[in-house]
């Protein structure tokens, strides 16, 4: 046998895919050949270090995500329609769906979210208005520590803010995909605290995933983008 | 004894049978003990974060309409670790990711990958290393290394979960392992 049927079976003897006599012929190989058994060694290490892999952690919010959704499900906030009934919420269609869009549709929306987001901000500083504008349901505090959390949170963004623009697209995509993520969950735990608001899990909740927040915005800040 | 201590000492089975009754603590406990692995099974197989925290989730929330329907015949990770890998193929299957087909011949360089070997000693795999490499494997050779050696699924398995003969499964794991080596040997 030589070294490349050998290095084609290897894979194989190791799993105990072959027959007794093709082991036989890759072990009489091996003993002859010190660069195919340093190849079964490395293959063999290889397989080992598959089974030792670490576990990875998703993010402290992720709990409050898959709540949100089973919650909204029994509640019959998102029932399924059309064909794929079964297969999840409008929510997670809508989230499959591709969209595309041409450069004046694209100026338009930069140029509404900015007049939103200035007159949001306008509002907020208006004197004697008792409400918030809700701006990506995190602005109306309906906890008595909410304020704070939305306020440091604020403060870390502004930090980040002016670095944003010259992110690699990619990594401004992923920010705000994840981003975006916390924000519909907040948003579905305080509308449920508005129904609800003496529900210690949701109220927990609000706070976890305003931490999750700010922790994503000290993340950006750690990682120098 | 706290619902909490109850539910942390409860099987698997007993906890998706609450479940199924609605107990979304005990759906909780079940999401404490097995989230990391679904989570670091998508990424492995996606080789991106934010589609892994997306179909993770995505699984939980199918796995809650669902576990009325586990019977108990084979383990419960078996089961849920099965709905995550047909999860994430659909996920392929919508995305239009091809898994690459190899032929016999296939296309890396073995004979010279031998002579280019790291000497006979044993060497240390750093895990991190490992991960980072399976990363960047294309998405075929990806998934049937992951299932294969990572998840411990059999080939048989792994060609049924797949669409691909037996045959493919194999061919495609010893060219996912040369390549990994490859990968590895060009990081130190």
């Amino acid at each position: 046998m030589e070294c490349r049927a050998t290095a084609r079976s290897l894979s194989d003897y190791l799993d105990g895919w072959i027959s007794a006599d093709e082991a036989r012929s890759v072990e009489a190989h091996l003993t002859g050949c010190p660069a195919c058994r340093s190849l079964k060694m490395e293959l063999t290490e290889l397989k080992n270090a598959a089974r030792e892999l670490p576990l990875h952690t998703p993010s402290k919010a992720m709990w409050a995500r898959i709540i949100n959704e089973i919650e909204a499900d029994r509640s019959g906030q998102w029932q399924p329609v059309g064909e794929d009934a079964g297969e999840g919420t409008w929510w997670e269609k809508f989230k499959s769906r591709r969209f595309s869009f041409s450069l004046p549709q694209l100026a338009g929306a930069g140029a509404l979210a900015v007049a939103v987001a200035v007159f949001g901000y306008s509002s907020l500083d208006s004197p004697g208005q008792t409400g918030r504008l809700n701006l990506a349901g995190a602005r109306t505090a309906v906890l008595p520590d909410e304020d704070q959390l939305i306020r440091e949170f604020d403060r870390r963004m502004a930090a980040i803010n002016a670095r944003k623009a010259s992110w690699d697209p990619q990594m401004r995509a992923d920010f705000e995909s994840q981003m975006n993520r916390i924000d519909q969950s907040l948003s579905k735990c305080r509308q449920m605290l508005n129904e609800k608001p003496d529900d210690k899990v949701h109220q927990e909740m609000v706070r976890s995933l305003h931490k999750e927040k700010i922790q994503l915005v000290n993340d950006v800040e750690r990682l120098k983008w | 004894m706290t619902a909490k201590a109850i539910n942390n000492a409860a099987s698997d089975h007993e906890l998706a049978k609450a479940a199924a009754q609605g107990d979304t603590e005990a759906f909780e406990t079940l999401y404490e003990r097995h989230h990391r692995r679904v989570y670091s099974l998508c990424l492995r197989m996606v080789a991106n974060a934010t589609e892994a925290e997306d179909l993770t989730q995505e699984v939980f929330v199918q796995l809650f309409r669902k576990i009325g329907s586990f019977r108990g015949e084979s383990a419960f990770t078996t089961w849920l670790h099965r709905m995550t890998v047909n999860h994430v193929l659909m996920h392929f299957r919508k995305r239009g990711v091809r898994l690459e087909k190899t032929t016999e011949e296939g296309e890396i360089g073995e004979l010279q990958d031998i002579v280019q070997s790291s000497g006979e000693r044993p060497r240390f795999i750093d895990r991190i290393a490992l991960d980072k490499a399976i990363s960047e494997l294309p998405p075929g050779y990806r998934s049937v290394f992951v299932l294969h050696d990572v998840e411990g699924f059999e080939h048989e398995e792994v060609a049924d979960m797949l669409g691909v003969s037996v045959g493919t499964s194999k061919s495609q794991l010893h060219k996912a392992r040369m390549r990994l080596r490859d990968l590895l040997n060009k990081k130190i």
